[in-house]
């Protein structure tokens, strides 16, 4: 019996896969939708289209980045279009590696990183240390181009055993001691606006400063298999279902004769 | 006045556990009420004694980044006297504060810790009397 295909071995080994759009329309949607509400929300007066996401520490003061941040997460969260075409970017892949009746992140997470901007910092951890279940895979969506300090890092999955054993010798002191003890074994991600990244978020993962000078603006949601464990993050509250199959459907409304 | 919160992510010694969604609103409630900035939560690790993020908003406090730590709970602060005794140096030294969002407990001199000190040994105490009446 053949278990894997080439792209779960792949997610397996690795921890991570980065493919292109697997529906290039759906991925303009949720960049013209970030963008026109930008140009509406910063009153600018240039067509959405020449807004360029990389310049966007221009436009914002940093002290209100976070204001424009959460207005936009609460306009994605409301428009259901945007749900829709989040998950056609990486459909099939999905289906791969999670499964075919799924479990979707109520809210999909927007992050805006400025040049040099210690504010939207995530330090180093695995989203199974905070209350995830282990049986999610994280979707994450980059609206410009990512690279270096721009992006996000992650341990490779063959690291994993040694940062196991290292973790449980209970020699690290704080969290930037975690980070420096791993730093030289962390993989920063490059990847191309039009490109997806599927990870492992039991992996540990998070960001620096950025330090280069263009602005990161990124989308991240979760995905889990519908029927698998839920930890703190449930169904309801942190998860909604987004795709149930005919036979669960039945399974579901089955009541025995009698 | 900024404040940092500090959220958990496993049980508190107490058993109990509450979405981190609630840890935060309580913490920002308690901000609010006394007119102190929330910045947002960090949130401790779930791995069992685990107490790095608390030892890292140590470090961040030391280093200026806020006036305060502001915990969900005092269920929250390290079972060793010696870790709880890293923050509470630290207070009195660089004239932090710390706020016990739940408990609405806020300690800033010596006398607050010392109050503290005897209330977490009460709570802890605590498991061994009757649950019934």
């Amino acid at each position: 019996m053949k278990l894997y295909n080439k792209f779960e071995k792949n997610f397996i080994n690795k921890g991570f896969i980065i493919n292109k759009s697997e529906n290039p329309k759906s991925t303009r949607y949720l960049s013209n939708f970030l963008k026109k509400r930008l140009v509406r929300l910063l009153n600018l007066k240039i067509n959405f289209k020449n807004l360029n996401l990389n310049q966007l520490h221009l436009y914002v003061k940093s002290n209100e980045l976070n204001k424009i941040r959460l207005k936009l997460i609460s306009q994605i969260n409301k428009d259901l279009k945007f749900r829709r075409n989040y998950f056609l970017v990486a459909k099939n892949m999905i289906h791969h590696i999670v499964g075919n009746e799924l479990a979707m992140q109520i809210n999909i997470n927007l992050s805006i990183q400025f040049p040099n901007d210690e504010s939207s910092l995530l330090p180093i951890h695995s989203d199974t240390w905070s209350g995830d279940s282990p049986f999610e895979s994280v979707l994450w969506l980059p609206m410009v181009n990512c690279y270096r300090t721009k992006s996000m890092f992650i341990l490779e999955a063959k690291k994993m055993d040694y940062f196991n054993k290292t973790f449980s010798k209970k020699s690290i002191k704080s969290v930037d001691d975690l980070y420096s003890k791993f730093k030289k074994n962390l993989k920063f991600i490059k990847i191309n606006y039009g490109e997806f990244l599927l990870f492992n978020q039991n992996l540990p993962h998070g960001n620096l400063i950025n330090r280069t000078n263009e602005t990161r603006v990124s989308l991240n949601c979760r995905f889990k298999g519908l029927f698998t464990p839920y930890m703190q993050k449930d169904l309801g509250s942190f998860f909604s279902p987004l795709k149930l199959r005919a036979a669960t459907k039945l399974g579901l409304d089955y009541k025995l004769p009698g | 006045m900024i404040f940092k919160g500090y959220i958990s992510s496993r049980k508190l010694p107490d058993g109990t556990i509450n979405h981190q969604k609630v840890q935060n609103l309580v913490i920002r409630d308690a901000c609010e009420k006394r007119g102190y900035e929330f910045k947002l939560s960090s949130t401790e690790y779930g791995i069992k004694n685990c107490f790095l993020t608390y030892f890292q908003l140590i470090k961040e406090l030391k280093a200026n980044k806020y006036d305060g730590i502001a915990f969900y709970s005092i269920a929250q602060l390290p079972p060793q006297k010696k870790d709880r005794k890293k923050l509470y140096e630290l207070i009195l030294k660089k004239k932090k504060t710390a706020l016990f969002s739940l408990e609405n407990i806020l300690i800033k001199h010596k006398r607050d810790m010392n109050k503290l000190e005897i209330f977490l040994k009460l709570k802890d105490f605590l498991k061994y009397s009757p649950k019934k009446i």
